[in-house]
């Protein structure tokens, strides 16, 4: 998409003399490759999704309560699905699980966030709660394909949060309040966790 | 600038760079390079380091303004890239996943620099910039442009560097930043506005 800076002389101009760079340093580059050899190799992630994974006792979820949240949404998004034409989403933030307790002071909550969005390729949660950085907390699709999932434990209060569909689309939660416009134009929504614990 | 060294500075966009070695690799895209690394083939990362290593090189040093620190930015880009190869989506361009891991670099190292040695020379006035003698002497244009984008906000520095020089669309520039589109553009504008009194200087346009 063309700006009007596109057609600006002096910013080409400028533009193309920063783009110049030296010689390429072939000494830079090799320290690189030597850092990396000595590094352990990668390896392909293994799939760890799962209903089973995700709905264990690592933040205290009830699996019971998580599944029937799963199936709820499924079944509403097969609802909304045929108003949504191309692609049936839907999301939530599903408040579960015991209150985990950091110090007196800093008490969170865990809150899974889900979103059903079977037509994507990646998906990630933003919110103020990570800085609204898409590369901080990719979703894990669930291994039946359709549904994407994410825990967070976040302290009592007023949040704000979106999903990010493919690295560009954003998508606010279709079960949740929207927040106001910032400014930017981004649809986001809110949580308000309840600070008052579980019994 | 003629000749040899002339071709040498000529830079191209990551678009257009070729791999560095034989036309036998022409053809093989990051993502098949990645599978490999990933199926034990770890050398096939050297070919992406040389790929993108001189454009990461080029934004990371117009980021941060010292040849040192852009240096380390990168080093340490390209090996958490390697690190984190398995949870890189093929879907993905790797070019936008290894830009938002370098600007995420060059965001922590200049704020480590703010800490210890405060901000980065502030811009002169455009004013104080000496007119240019007939035939533009490229080291006096490359530091005058240094000096004007190193007085931007390093919001703007980045959304300039990422659009005009790296030459990155605006969805890209998202998933590199973080940011919205909108706000990239807004950010984009307000940089460009804020050089062109300087870029008139600069230049005597």
């Amino acid at each position: 998409m063309r700006d009007a800076a596109d057609d600006d002389p002096l910013v080409t101009r400028a533009a193309r003399d920063l783009a110049r760079t030296p010689a390429p340093d072939e000494r830079a580059v090799e320290r690189v490759l030597a850092a990396v050899r000595a590094a352990p190799a990668p390896q392909r992630r293994a799939g760890r999704e799962g209903g089973a994974h995700f709905l264990s006792g690592t933040f205290g979820l009830s699996p019971l309560a998580g599944a029937a949240a799963a199936a709820a949404l499924i079944a509403l998004g097969a609802a909304i699905g045929g108003a949504l034409q191309r692609e049936r989403v839907v999301g939530s933030a599903v408040q579960a699980g015991r209150l985990t307790s950091v110090s007196p002071s800093d008490t969170l909550r865990a809150v899974q966030f889900l979103l059903a969005a079977p037509g994507a390729g990646a998906v990630s949660l933003v919110g103020d709660f990570n800085g609204w950085d898409v590369g901080a907390t990719p979703m894990r699709r669930a291994p039946d394909g359709g549904m994407w999932m994410a825990e967070m434990r976040l302290p009592a209060g007023r949040h704000v949060y979106s999903f990010v569909v493919d690295g560009s689309r954003w998508l606010p939660d279709p079960l949740a309040p929207l927040a106001a416009d910032d400014g930017f134009g981004v649809p986001s929504s809110v949580l308000v966790v309840d600070g008052a614990p579980s019994t | 600038m003629t000749g040899a060294r002339g071709q040498q500075l000529l830079a191209r966009r990551p678009s257009l760079l070729t791999p560095r070695s034989s036309d036998a690799c022409l053809s093989v895209s990051d993502a098949s390079l990645i599978a490999r690394v990933l199926d034990g083939e770890a050398d096939a990362y050297s070919e992406l380091v040389h790929r993108y290593h001189a454009p990461c090189a080029r934004f990371a040093f117009r980021m941060l303004g010292n040849r040192q620190d852009a240096e380390d930015a990168v080093q340490e880009a390209f090996l958490r890239a390697y690190r984190a190869l398995g949870r890189y989506h093929e879907r993905d361009l790797f070019r936008s996943w290894l830009y938002r891991i370098l600007a995420n670099q060059c965001r922590s190292a200049a704020r480590r620099r703010h800490r210890h040695e405060g901000r980065l020379d502030p811009d002169a006035d455009p004013s104080s910039v000496p007119i240019p003698a007939e035939g533009l002497d490229t080291s006096f244009v490359e530091d005058a442009l240094m000096q004007a984008i190193g007085g931007l906000d390093p919001h703007m520095r980045e959304a300039f560097l990422l659009k005009h020089v790296e030459g990155l669309e605006y969805q890209e520039m998202a998933v590199v930043t973080g940011a919205s589109v909108s706000a990239l553009k807004m950010r984009v504008k307000r940089a460009c506005d804020a050089l062109r009194p300087k870029l008139e200087a600069i230049y005597d346009a």
